[in-house]
C-alpha cells in the first residue's frame, strides 16, 4: 500500500461509475454504453460457477471493476470469517479490484447475519477493535481496505465521540482508505442531528479513496437510505465541498430501488462529473492567480 | 486478535435479538429501559422507535429475499400466508450465512413440519420449496467443463455398459408428488391454478446447461436407472438391477427404450463419461 501520506492513498482515481445491477445487463451487455468503472457487490459473486461469473467475465472485458463488499461484518464481536475473506480473495485476484471497500458497521453477533449494515458505539473500545481486524483484513487481502460510512437511524448511550471523529480514528489507527458516502452523511446528519458539512471537513481527506452518492427516501421524522431517486441538492452541495477539499476522486451513483433505465443512471453520473470537473477548474484557475508567474504579470500591469 | 470489548458484546447481544422480535418493539412496555439503557433516541424518535426501525428492516429484507427465491410457494401460500410463513421460517431458522442466497437452505424441511400450513397443501409446497431450493443451487454452482470429445471417442464401447458412469453434478433428480416443474412455468403466463392437481407421482431431472436451468419430464423407470447410474452402478448392471423389479413387460420395454434415453441424456449434457475410462481401456 502507498504511504498514507500519499492523495487517495496512492490509489487511483477512476473517474465516475455506476453500480452493475442485473437491470441493466441487457443494455450494458449489448451497447456497452461509456461509463469510466462499474462497482460489482462482491458477495453477489462470491460463488463458484454460473451466469454471474460469466456477466462479471464480461464486464471486466470492457470496464474496470471494483469491489464492494456488504457482509465483512468488520465491526461484529464474532470471529473474522475466515472463509468469506478467502472467498472474497480469491474475487479480487480475479477482478483485480484495485481496492475493497466495505461499511464501518456490524451486521450480526453470534453466528446471526441480520443483513443490515447496523452502526457501531463510537467509542474508543471499538476503534481499537475495529482498526486491528482492519489491519488483519487488508494484510489477509493484500490490497488496500476502504471503509464507508453507514446511514444510521439510531445513536447509543454510551459513544463518547462524534461520528466523523470515529472514522477518522479507525481510518488513522488502521492505516485505510475511506469510502466517503456523501449520501449517508446527508441521512445520518438529518436523524441524529449533526452538521454535514462539519462531517466533510472534519475527516482526513487524504485518505478518501471514494465517493458514494444515492438517493434517498424520507419518512418525516427520519430518512432512509433506500438508493432510490436522484441525489437531491443538498447531497450536491456537500459532494461539491467534499471534492474541494480532498481534490479528484473515483466516485459512484449507487441507485437500488426502482432501478431507472441505464440513460437516466449515466445522466446521474454525468453530473457527479460536471459538478467534480467544475471544483477542479476553479481549483485550478485559483492556483493560477495565486502562482509566482501571475503574481508578475499582475504586478506588471499595474501603473 | 484481542478479545471482543465487553460493551461491544452486550450492545450487540441484546440488539441482535432485539432486532429479530416479531412484534413491535415500542408495543412492549418492558422492553422500553432495557432499549434505553443503549439507545438515545432524539427529539423525532424515542429509543424504542429507532430501534423498531431496523426490526423492521430485517423483516422487510429477508421477507423480500425469499419472496425473490420462491415464486411458487408465495403463489400457493398467498401474499399474506407467505409474509406469516416467511416470518415463522425466519424465527426457526435466523439468517446465518453472508449471503441471501442461502436464506432458505431450510425452507423445504420446513414446510414439512409448519403448523400454520393450509390444509391440502403440504405436500406441493414441501415439492415447490425443494425444486425452487434447487434452482437456487444450480444457478451459480461451479462450472462443469464440457467432455473432452477425443477423450469420450477413446472410451471402448464395452466400457459405456461395465464402467460407472459419470453423471453431471450440475443434474437434480427429483420424485414429486405433483407436477412441479410444470406448475412453477404456469405460474409465469397466469395459468396456474390457485390449488394443486390431484396427487401423483412424477419424475423429473432438473438441470444446468448454457447457464440456462431447464427440466426435463422423466418415466419413473428412467428415473430409477438414473438413480442406480448416480449411486455409482455401470449401465448394464444398472438395467439389471431395474429390472429385477420390474414385470417382464416392463422390463422388455426398458430394454428396448434405454438406447434413446441414453442418446437423450447424452444431448442434455447429463452423461459425462464413464469413471477412469484409462482403466477401461486396460480392462480391454
Amino acid at each position: 500500500m502507498q504511504s498514507s501520506r500519499s492523495p487517495r492513498l496512492g490509489t487511483p482515481d477512476l473517474g465516475i461509475g455506476v453500480g452493475l445491477r442485473v437491470p441493466h445487463y441487457g443494455t450494458v451487455f449489448e451497447a456497452w454504453p461509456k461509463m469510466d468503472w462499474f462497482e460489482i457487490i462482491s458477495e453477489n459473486f462470491m460463488v463458484s460457477g454460473g451466469l454471474p461469473r460469466r456477466n462479471l467475465d464480461r464486464a471486466l472485458s470492457h470496464y474496470p471493476i471494483v469491489q464492494h463488499g456488504v457482509s465483512l461484518s468488520i465491526g461484529t464481536v464474532d470471529p473474522l470469517d475466515r472463509d468469506y475473506l478467502a472467498r472474497l480473495k480469491t474475487l479480487t485476484r480475479h477482478t483485480r479490484t484495485p481496492w475493497v471497500s466495505d461499511h464501518l458497521c456490524w451486521t450480526g453477533a453470534h453466528g446471526t447475519n441480520l443483513h443490515d449494515l447496523l452502526p457501531l458505539p463510537y467509542t474508543e473500545e471499538t476503534v481499537r477493535h475495529v482498526a486491528e481486524r482492519i489491519r488483519v483484513v487488508q494484510d489477509l487481502l493484500e490490497l488496500p481496505f476502504v471503509i464507508e460510512n453507514v446511514s444510521s437511524y439510531l445513536t447509543y448511550t454510551h459513544s463518547t465521540m462524534t461520528e466523523w471523529a470515529f472514522l477518522s480514528a479507525i481510518a488513522d489507527e488502521a492505516d485505510c482508505g475511506i469510502l466517503l458516502d456523501v449520501n449517508n452523511i446527508y441521512v445520518s446528519a438529518f436523524n441524529h442531528g449533526f452538521d454535514a458539512m462539519e462531517y466533510v471537513r472534519g475527516v482526513p481527506h487524504r485518505r478518501v479513496v471514494q465517493y458514494h452518492l444515492a438517493g434517498h427516501t424520507h419518512f418525516g421524522k427520519y430518512i432512509i437510505d433506500t438508493h432510490s431517486g436522484h441525489v437531491i441538492d443538498g447531497v450536491w452541495d456537500l459532494y461539491r465541498k467534499a471534492c474541494e477539499l480532498t481534490g479528484p476522486v473515483s466516485t459512484l451513483i449507487e441507485w437500488d430501488d426502482d432501478i431507472p433505465e441505464f440513460d437516466v443512471l449515466a445522466a446521474e453520473a454525468e453530473k457527479a462529473r460536471a459538478v467534480r470537473d467544475e471544483v477542479v477548474a476553479a481549483q485550478a484557475e485559483n492556483a493560477l492567480k495565486s502562482s509566482p508567474e501571475s503574481d508578475a504579470a499582475a504586478a506588471g500591469a499595474a501603473p | 486478535m484481542s478479545a471482543a470489548p465487553s460493551q461491544l458484546e452486550r450492545v450487540q447481544s441484546f440488539l441482535k435479538d432485539a432486532f429479530q422480535l416479531p412484534r413491535a418493539i415500542p408495543d412492549d412496555p418492558a422492553l422500553a429501559p432495557q432499549i434505553a439503557e443503549h439507545v438515545t433516541g432524539n427529539d423525532r424518535l424515542s429509543p424504542v422507535e429507532q430501534a423498531d426501525i431496523y426490526r423492521r428492516q430485517f423483516f422487510l429484507r429477508h421477507v423480500d429475499a425469499l419472496i425473490e427465491d420462491h415464486a411458487g410457494l408465495v403463489h400457493f401460500l398467498g401474499d399474506d400466508g407467505f409474509e406469516t410463513f416467511a416470518r415463522a421460517y425466519l424465527a426457526k431458522y435466523p439468517p446465518r450465512t453472508p449471503s441471501l442466497r442461502d436464506l432458505g437452505a431450510d425452507i423445504a424441511t420446513f414446510t414439512e413440519t409448519y403448523e400454520g400450513m393450509p390444509e391440502g397443501l403440504r405436500g406441493v409446497c414441501a415439492d415447490m420449496a425443494r425444486y425452487e431450493l434447487a434452482i437456487v443451487d444450480l444457478f451459480d454452482m461451479a462450472d462443469v467443463p464440457p467432455p473432452d470429445a477425443q477423450r469420450l471417442a477413446a472410451v471402448p464401447e464395452a466400457a459405456w455398459l461395465t464402467r460407472p458412469l459419470v453423471l453431471t453434478p450440475l443434474l437434480r433428480l427429483f420424485a414429486f408428488g405433483y407436477p412441479i416443474p410444470d406448475l412453477r412455468m404456469a405460474l409465469k403466463t397466469g395459468e396456474c391454478a390457485k390449488q394443486p392437481p390431484p396427487r401423483e407421482p412424477v419424475y423429473y431431472g432438473v438441470f444446468r446447461k448454457d447457464d440456462m436451468i431447464s427440466f426435463e419430464s422423466l418415466s419413473p423407470e428412467a428415473f430409477e436407472l438414473l438413480q442406480l447410474l448416480r449411486g455409482g452402478r455401470s449401465l448394464a448392471a444398472a438395467c439389471e438391477a431395474l429390472s429385477q423389479s420390474l414385470t417382464d413387460e416392463r422390463a422388455s420395454m426398458v430394454e428396448d427404450d434405454v438406447g434413446s434415453w441414453f442418446q437423450r441424456w447424452a444431448s442434455w449434457g447429463w452423461i459425462l463419461g464413464v469413471d477412469h475410462p484409462s482403466d477401461a481401456k486396460e480392462e480391454q
